[in-house]
């Protein structure tokens, strides 16, 4: 047995590896099949990535049975025996080795059906919780508006002319997909991707850090749209339209973050989910509160710049440009530290590698050649090239007071204000000096030409140039 | 020919005419022209329209008598070969020539007053196309582009009543045509090009601004809005919007729509 062993390793390994490349989709199709029926109506899909994530051992194999269980017990046996020196207890082994083989299938076989009944319990859940895509439910204590999910909710087409439905499928589901997960067909083509509702995290609000948006905020992002991605505005959709769709986010974001909470609970607490409606209820009120209490959450700055307050016009100017080049000391300094991301001319070059919340944890190298499955592979973050004069939360002064003060949440910016646990970085009018800076930065005079470092590099390389 | 057949042509220009004689009246015909230029474009329209329309009916006709009057089964005469005559030939490449360059020299002050004739005014607002909406950028108080107090708005296009209008129009990402069509104005916007856009509305209200270049998936939701306003109100809505943009406190009452 031995000269083959080192082979036969290898080729288990290397059958392991395949195994690993074709589980994302399998998954996918294992998620689909646990909870749901046929392929007419669509169904919300589980959020497998993350759910395998938070799970201990990342293993996508543990939430299916793929055929090979005798086999990797068969291989841990003999890796048993390999390791044994005293040759009587080998011996042994070997006598056993029937009997163990088939405990040990059993058992690991039993784990597996454990988790997949587990995922069926998980969307079952959920059902009674949301309903489907075409037919949406929603608890009382969710605060969610039914009329409202209604009009957005459904197939686009409309058969009945007196019913206005499929909002969500018309407008937004080719980017944000049909569970709001981010990854509709158009999604992978798109930097930034679109926003993954089901995390909870919103960028671009009104309110503090970790704050749900509130329903202005989401309304505001939807009607100007985010310049500098792919989110356009939607302007023009009659306003009741538009606060459905609003409504409509909401719904998908919560029942991602209660799909997450139970995933957490049934399988890394290990816990049972027992399937009544107070059970149920408890999921659903952490995040129904965090949304109905965002309002309460909103930044208002106490002060306003100084300039802003002075009537006479060369009293203003000269307010403006000494909080300017205060702005310009502050950007560039310690305490507030911007260069070290949008760098020292603020065009957003810095070395670093940043990433969102979302792609942090894709690191390639980690996964390996499941890697290669993801429908959206990693994508790095640009921090703001500042002279653009593009904003994606919004331009007005106040928008970029509350940017600076909250941070970006799913982001790496950090925020001045103070949040807990931590002091304030900035004081408020030295936060409004910084936006004040910002904002004079596309207009400064000076053409913004990258430095010419790169080309020059590359054309060392070919030796064109000296 | 079958006598079913040859009345089957027949139906198609008695059909054809009848459709356009039905559409006006039943509203699918061109938009209202609010524009100054407007007239010429619907001019040439029309004497394009009636020309080829003649020629069409005429054609279409005398398909129909051939058809109808040698009719193989009644027809005893053998069939005679030709090989054309030269002076039918001469004369049918002459007069679409002739025609057409009649039509060259037409249209050519039309094609000036809109591509040509720029007005002798200051740029009213930078259109952006973007997939897939439509960035507007104006002014603002000190009548300069690129600086701190250009408003910015999307989607939402204001110009003031009978006035010359000058817009820049230029793109972001792909071709988009920035449509009006109630001013009878279509210009392709084309990346990395700065390219202006004239006109002058007669009348105030809310008009269509749409993409007329498939631009991508999202095309079809490419909609934007012209709203035409007295001088003043344009005014008013413009330092409303520019004075929103300055805001260091959320305003009072949430702004409705
Ligand atoms: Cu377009």
């Amino acid at each position: 047995m031995c000269p083959s062993d080192a082979g036969e390793r290898r080729r288990v390994a290397l059958e392991g590896r395949r195994r690993r490349a074709a589980t994302c989709c399998a998954l996918l199709w294992l998620a689909a099949a646990a909870g749901c029926g046929g392929l007419s109506a669509p169904q919300f899909r589980l959020n497998m990535e993350d759910i395998i994530r938070e799970t201990p051992d990342k293993d996508p194999d543990e939430f299916r049975i793929t055929g090979r269980e005798r086999e990797q017990v068969r291989q841990g046996l003999l890796e048993e025996m390999r390791r044994e020196k005293d040759p009587q207890k080998i011996e042994q082994l070997e006598a056993n080795f029937g009997a163990a083989l088939d405990a040990g299938t059993e058992e690991v076989l039993k784990l597996k059906r454990d988790k997949i009944k587990k995922l069926k319990i998980l969307n079952t859940a959920l059902v009674a919780l949301f309903g489907t895509p075409d037919e949406p439910y929603v608890f009382p204590e969710s605060g969610l508006d039914i009329k409202k999910i209604r009009l957005a909710a459904g197939p686009a087409q409309t058969v009945n002319s007196n019913v206005r439905r499929g909002l969500y499928r018309q407008h937004c589901v080719h980017c944000h997909g049909i569970s709001g997960d981010g990854a509709g067909p158009t999604a992978v083509f798109l930097n930034p991707y679109p926003r993954d509702y089901r995390q909870g995290k919103f960028k671009f609000k009104s309110t503090e850090f970790a704050a749900k948006p509130t329903d202005a905020d989401l309304l505001h992002t939807l009607t100007e749209g985010i310049p500098g991605t792919a989110m356009p505005s939607f302007k023009l959709l009659p306003l009741d339209e538009r606060e459905a769709l609003v409504e409509y986010v909401k719904y998908l974001s919560m029942r991602g973050e209660v799909e997450l909470a139970m995933a957490r609970y049934l399988f890394v607490d290990e816990e049972d989910l027992e399937l009544s409606r107070s059970t149920l209820v408890e999921f659903l009120a952490e995040s129904a509160e965090s949304w109905s209490s965002a309002a309460e959450h909103v930044v208002r700055p106490q002060t306003q710049p100084a300039h802003v307050a002075a009537t006479d016009p060369a009293e203003k100017a000269r307010l403006l440009a000494e909080s300017i080049e205060r702005g310009r000391k502050l950007f560039a300094g310690e305490k507030a530290a911007c260069v070290k991301c949008h760098g020292p001319t603020g065009l957003g070059d810095s070395e670093d590698k940043l990433y969102d919340d979302w792609n942090k944890d894709k690191d390639p190298e980690k996964f390996g050649a499941e890697a290669a499955t993801w429908v959206l592979p990693r994508q790095q973050l640009r921090p703001r090239n500042l002279r653009l004069g593009i904003y994606r939360g919004g331009r007005r002064p106040l928008d970029l007071f509350r940017r600076i003060y909250t941070g970006i949440y799913g982001g790496p910016m950090p925020g001045a204000g103070p949040s807990p646990g931590r002091e304030a970085t900035l004081s408020e009018e030295e936060i409004w000096s910084v936006v004040d800076y910002i904002r004079s930065l596309p207009y400064e005079g000076q053409v913004a030409v990258p430095p010419p470092r790169q080309l020059t590099q590359r054309s060392r390389q070919s030796g064109s140039l000296p | 020919m079958n006598k079913f057949w040859c009345l089957l042509f027949l139906a198609v220009p008695v059909l054809g005419v009848a459709a356009f004689a039905w559409a006006p009246g039943a509203g699918y015909w061109l938009p209202r022209d609010i524009s100054d230029h407007g007239w010429q474009i619907d001019h040439l329209f029309y004497f394009v329209l009636t020309l080829t329309g003649a020629v069409f009916v005429a054609t279409e006709l005398a398909l129909f008598w051939f058809a109808w009057k040698y009719d193989g089964r009644t027809n005893m005469q053998p069939v005679r070969f030709t090989h054309g005559s030269h002076d039918v030939e001469v004369l049918w490449t002459l007069a679409p020539a002739a025609t057409l360059v009649f039509i060259a020299i037409y249209q050519m002050n039309a094609w000036a007053d809109v591509k040509m004739r720029q007005p002798d005014v200051p740029v009213l607002a930078e259109v952006t196309a973007r997939q897939f909406e439509w960035r507007i950028r104006y002014p603002g108080a000190d009548g300069r582009f690129d600086t701190l107090d250009d408003v910015h708005v999307v989607n939402d296009l204001h110009v003031p009543v009978d006035r010359d209008i000058l817009i820049t129009l230029k793109s972001q990402d792909v071709l988009h045509s920035f449509f009006l069509p109630n001013l009878r104005i279509k210009q392709d916007a084309v990346p990395g090009m700065k390219i202006p856009v004239w006109f002058r509305a007669r009348d105030v209200g809310e008009f269509d601004l749409v993409c007329a270049e498939l631009c991508g998936w999202g095309h079809y939701k490419m909609k934007g809005r012209l709203t035409v306003q007295s001088a003043s109100a344009f005014q008013q809505w413009l330092a409303e919007t520019a004075a929103a943009q300055e805001a260091t406190q959320e305003p009072e009452v949430e702004e409705s729509e």
